[in-house]
């Protein structure tokens, strides 16, 4: 199971997972939105990282463990990110960046 | 073509086209969902790599924890957001619109596009296995709690004192305070003005709820 496909394909896979993700939080100007793409590209990050670890170094799970780390710190950004969208929202009724110009003097 | 490439040509597509959707779809109602269709297309995909205690993980976090935050926050934020598009731009002009600008059309594209050639060149000449380089360890949720809580248990400590972290400081962002429109301010009519645009936002919240239903 697995073995029919070379590395390359998860790679690849990862690669396009995140430029959709960075084209995304780029061009999105929904705060929410952002943070939903910023996860793609830790997504695909971590797809990487097990890819590698399977590919590379299977007789361990350092990458494994990296991707863990990489999730737990995804989960305090996406909790901190959505409690300041939902403070600003809150305080001027707007979620869209371009007219969130609190630190812009 | 094996059983392994159909499932993994399978989940590529659900992945990707969940990813396509989450950035494209009109309603973010509905980019939350085809995110959480990522979420789930990435654990078949760990579960393909032999690795399914991080698919569970994975699951466990990012559709149970994560998804959830993001879903309840669209609720709680812009009800316009909820409304869907606006019936009086036609399609053809918001795509010429969107190609034409240069911050939200053509510029992030070039960037993203010139990221993943830049990584698939060097892919391509990276010379990667096409096999795995032995078997995978037998039980990796043994093989997992092991390495974390002897050779990773200080990033392990630091990770769940940033997660503490996080919480407080989700928790004091978004905390109700009575004080917080004008008492520590100097000026009261910065306070008002403050206290007007919040009364305001009440308002419109109020009515795109009426609007809504």
């Amino acid at each position: 199971m697995g073995a029919g496909i070379p590395l390359s394909y998860y790679l690849v896979l990862g690669t396009l997972l995140f430029s959709i993700g960075l084209w995304g939080a780029l061009t999105r100007t929904n705060a929410i939105r952002i943070l939903m793409c910023i996860e793609l590209m830790l997504n695909a990050v971590n797809l990487n990282l097990v890819a590698l670890n399977r590919y590379l170094d299977p007789g361990s799970v350092q990458g494994q463990i990296f991707g863990l780390f990489i999730i737990a710190i995804a989960a305090a950004e996406a909790a901190v990110g959505i409690g300041i969208v939902l403070m600003v929202v809150r305080r001027r009724g707007e979620v869209d960046i371009n007219k969130i110009r609190l630190m812009r003097g | 073509m094996s059983g392994a490439a159909i499932a993994f040509a399978i989940l590529a597509g659900i992945v990707l086209l969940g990813a396509w959707r989450v950035v494209t779809s009109e309603q973010i109602t509905h980019s939350a969902l085809f995110l959480g269709l990522t979420f789930v297309g990435m654990a078949g995909l760990f579960v393909l790599l032999q690795a399914p205690t991080f698919a569970l993980l994975h699951v466990l976090v990012y559709v149970g924890a994560v998804l959830t935050v993001v879903v309840f926050a669209i609720m709680l934020s812009d009800p316009e957001e909820l409304r869907g598009p606006s019936p009086d731009r036609p399609l053809g002009e918001r795509l010429r619109h969107r190609l034409l600008s240069p911050y939200y059309g053509w510029v992030p594209v070039v960037v993203a596009a010139a990221l993943a050639v830049v990584v698939l060149l060097t892919l391509a000449r990276a010379g990667l296995p096409a096999m795995p380089q032995g078997e995978p360890v037998a039980d990796d949720l043994q093989a997992i709690g092991t390495e974390m809580f002897t050779r990773y248990s200080v990033p392990f400590e630091i990770a769940s004192a940033a997660l503490l972290a996080a919480l407080i400081g989700a928790i004091g962002l978004t905390r109700r305070d009575a004080r917080e429109a004008g008492a520590r301010r100097p000026g009261a009519r910065a306070a008002d003005r403050e206290r007007d645009r919040e009364r305001q936002a009440q308002a419109r919240v109020a009515a795109g709820e009426e609007v809504g239903r």
